[in-house]
């Protein structure tokens, strides 16, 4: 065969087998188009500390799309890969219908939230006002952007018997904890709460913050960090550092850290929700039997506690939005809602009044937890819970301000006056 | 145009489509997002350089930039150093040389994930098995916090990336000392030339393209490296570990300030280009053999 036979041979082939390929794909497409369509939605999810959880979501999901005859797609991601997943589908407009929302990420992805004030009306209408707190993470320029659905709360959890042994009752306030931690201290089963670059140390931190009346910025956005109140809550940490926590406080990396502490038999008391406590019940039951909790604690300007919260959002680029909407109303179904709050054994608290008394918590170790968000603030109150809110958690400008200053890498002026120029970096406005 | 040309740019064609629409599109994106003001779900107008301003002059992205430019210089350097000892060594006659050269290749072939958690273990301030060992040793008595103080933290991530990137740099060299003709050496000693001479003047020379082409991999992949501080340390404590990645990753997906997340990663871009530019250069001209 001759040089110009091979090649013209070769290109009809390549003609034809891309002729081929488009062929197939044109007619699997038009087949799929044909064929009837039933109604379906999707639903991303963040995987729950309490597998049970993510298990009964499925259930109760697929149970709602059998009773409408539609289709139903639950995925489940660990939370960390929540946000580029969630930046990834808000951007390319493509993706699930419903998805899992954080804190003040409704405020990150609000422009591509739909509005759902005729959801949240429903369920208003039949079981009265959410908690105070759920505006705070779902309500956007008069609108509802999310569905409040649960709240893990930063109580504290405590070693019974070590206190006993001091003779402590379990701390009702600030100033009783820094009395008991130096007790404990003293017996070798210090308290601590993490001071670094982790979510739990911004919401033990900010718990103190509030109890002593400091804030980071006024409700119209400007700073207000550099303030009395602010110092006498410095003072107030310095000093429970001193006499009653654990200096490995300094080296608390992650989330988990505080749980080991405790679960490892040494520690005495942490800002936690009741992770310590599940994982003792199946790994540590002697530990377990000890542990016990409290809600928050009450400080010179009132009782103020802090936590995640939870909400499920619908995409506005959505095509399924009606069958979206229904669902998260089946959600608050009562005999719904019972079913997922026993499935999480006390680790989700409702944020409807309604269901606080639901019978999960009427166990006397979740006793202290009962209508917790009534004290709930979302990091960054009073300030709006917007973005800039956002940005300052995840910067741990809070963390890193008490850190300079316990650590001793800064004294207290210069660690305020850092923070207060992050807090002018994210946008807020600086005070005169 | 000959058939066997247009046969060539026919294969090529999908390799450079992948390019296109896999690096230069989310490459031109990020220009452009680095441009604007846009956030998640909102478009954002064109804003000109106004984004690398205002990161330019946030004290936390000087500090990420700081950072990166020490822990990039210190990793490089010290990987290199110990890289050719162990180059060197592998390179004697040892027993059992090809399993030791399996061996030590483990640490760069495991999942870095896997292996940064390993570390994460291993640097727990309640059951870091580093500090148990000191202590039973007796000498430590009380635990070193690895990632509770700035400087340590840095040592501690620095460590990771250092141990984690030594084999590539050891079966890199490794493979250009094997190119060295022996005769070279045993001429070299004839003449009464001792190990440093031998290593000076013949064993640098002819392994410079190779070290060239190891180092400039391993600064490009060192400074953007992200795995190893976001699951030690997330930027901490007190931002003394934020490499620019980890600044990027933070602003832009977390926050969803696209634009400024996209102006901190764009940074590092001409400068790493400079770098690259003039080590290409140089290997061509001066080491091209």
């Amino acid at each position: 065969m001759k040089k110009g036979e091979v090649s013209m041979k070769l290109k009809r082939m390549i003609i034809v087998l891309v002729m081929g390929v488009l062929t197939v794909s044109f007619t699997a497409a038009e087949a799929q188009a044909q064929k009837p369509t039933k109604a379906e939605f999707s639903i991303l999810m963040f995987g729950s500390f309490v597998t049970k959880n993510d298990e009964i979501l499925k259930e109760i999901a697929k149970e709602f799309a059998a009773q409408r005859g539609a289709k139903v797609e639950v995925d489940f991601v660990a939370i960390r890969e929540m946000y580029p997943k969630l930046t990834a589908e808000a951007e390319s407009k493509a993706g699930h219908d419903i998805v899992g929302l954080e804190n003040l990420q409704v405020s990150v992805y609000q422009e591509s939230l739909l509005s759902i004030n005729d959801v949240i009306n429903k369920i208003q209408k039949k079981y009265g006002d959410f908690a105070a707190v759920t505006k705070e993470a779902c309500y956007r320029k008069g609108e509802w952007k999310a569905l409040p659905w649960w709240i893990v709360p930063f109580n504290a959890t405590y070693r019974m018997d070590y206190f006993a042994q001091v003779g402590e009752k379990p701390p009702e306030s600030w100033d009783d904890l820094m009395r008991a931690g130096q007790k404990l201290k003293s017996i070798g089963h210090p308290i601590g709460f993490p001071l670094g670059s982790c979510g739990d140390a911004n919401n033990s931190l900010y718990q103190v913050l509030w109890a002593f009346g400091a804030k980071i910025a006024t409700p119209e956005g400007v700073v207000a960090i550099d303030s009395k109140e602010t110092r006498e809550a410095i003072a107030f940490v310095k000093e429970l550092f001193d006499k009653a926590m654990t200096p490995e406080v300094l080296g608390w990396a992650d989330n988990s850290a505080n749980n080991k502490f405790l679960l490892s038999g040494t520690g005495s008391w942490t800002f936690n929700p009741i992770s310590i406590w599940v994982v003792a019940k199946r790994d540590l039951p002697d530990i377990a039997k000890q542990l016990n909790h409290h809600g928050a604690l009450s400080g010179v300007r009132g009782k103020f506690g802090s936590g995640d919260f939870y909400s499920f959002g619908i995409w506005k680029f959505s095509p399924n939005k009606k069958i979206a909407k229904d669902f998260l109303a089946y959600l608050y179904e009562k005999d719904v809602m019972n079913r997922y709050l026993a499935s999480g054994d006390g680790f989700n608290l409702p944020t409807h009044p309604q269901f606080y008394d639901h019978p999960v918590f009427q166990d006397p170790k979740l006793a202290g937890l009962k209508g917790y968000a009534r004290w709930l603030h979302l990091t960054g109150w009073p300030a709006a819970p917007d973005a800039r809110a956002q940005e300052v958690y995840q910067r741990w400008v809070i963390p890193n301000m008490f850190m300079k200053i316990i650590s001793g890498s800064a004294p207290v002026e210069k660690a305020i006056k850092d923070a207060e120029k992050e807090l002018v970096e994210v946008g807020y406005r600086a005070a005169k | 145009m000959s058939h066997q040309e247009k046969l060539a740019y026919l294969m090529i064609a999908p390799a450079v489509l992948m390019l296109i629409f896999i690096v230069g599109y989310p490459f031109m994106m990020g220009i452009y997002l680095s441009l604007s003001d846009a956030r998640v779900g909102q478009a954002g107008t064109f804003v000109g350089v106004k984004n690398f301003i205002e990161v330019a002059k946030s004290v936390l992205f000087q500090t990420a930039l700081k950072n990166s430019i020490l822990y990039t210089s210190i990793c490089v350097i010290v990987k290199l150093a110990l890289g050719l000892a162990l180059a060197l060594i592998l390179n004697k006659a040892l027993r059992a040389k090809k399993f030791i050269r399996g061996v030590i290749l483990l640490p760069w072939v495991i999942p870095i994930v896997l292996s940064t958690m390993g570390w994460k273990w291993m640097y727990d301030s309640t059951y870091s098995v580093i500090n148990w060992t000191l202590c039973e040793l007796g000498i430590i008595e009380e635990k070193i916090l690895w990632l509770g103080s700035p400087s340590l933290a840095r040592f501690s991530v620095i460590l990771v990336n250092i141990w984690r990137g030594t084999p590539f740099f050891a079966v890199n060299l490794l493979a250009g000392l094997m190119t060295i003709p022996k005769e070279l050496y045993d001429a070299a000693k004839t003449d009464g030339a001792g190990t440093f001479a031998s290593f000076w003047y013949i064993t640098l020379p002819f392994l410079r393209p190779v070290l060239a082409f190891v180092l400039l991999f391993s600064t490009v992949m060192t400074i953007s490296d992200f795995t190893i501080v976001y699951v030690l340390t997330q930027g901490g404590p007190l931002n003394s570990t934020h490499l620019l990645p980890t600044l990027a990753y933070q602003i832009g997906l977390i926050t969803g300030n696209l634009s400024k997340g996209a102006a901190v990663s764009l940074f590092i871009f001409p400068v790493l280009l400079t770098v690259v530019y003039f080590q290409l250069r140089l290997m061509r001209r001066r080491w091209a053999w």
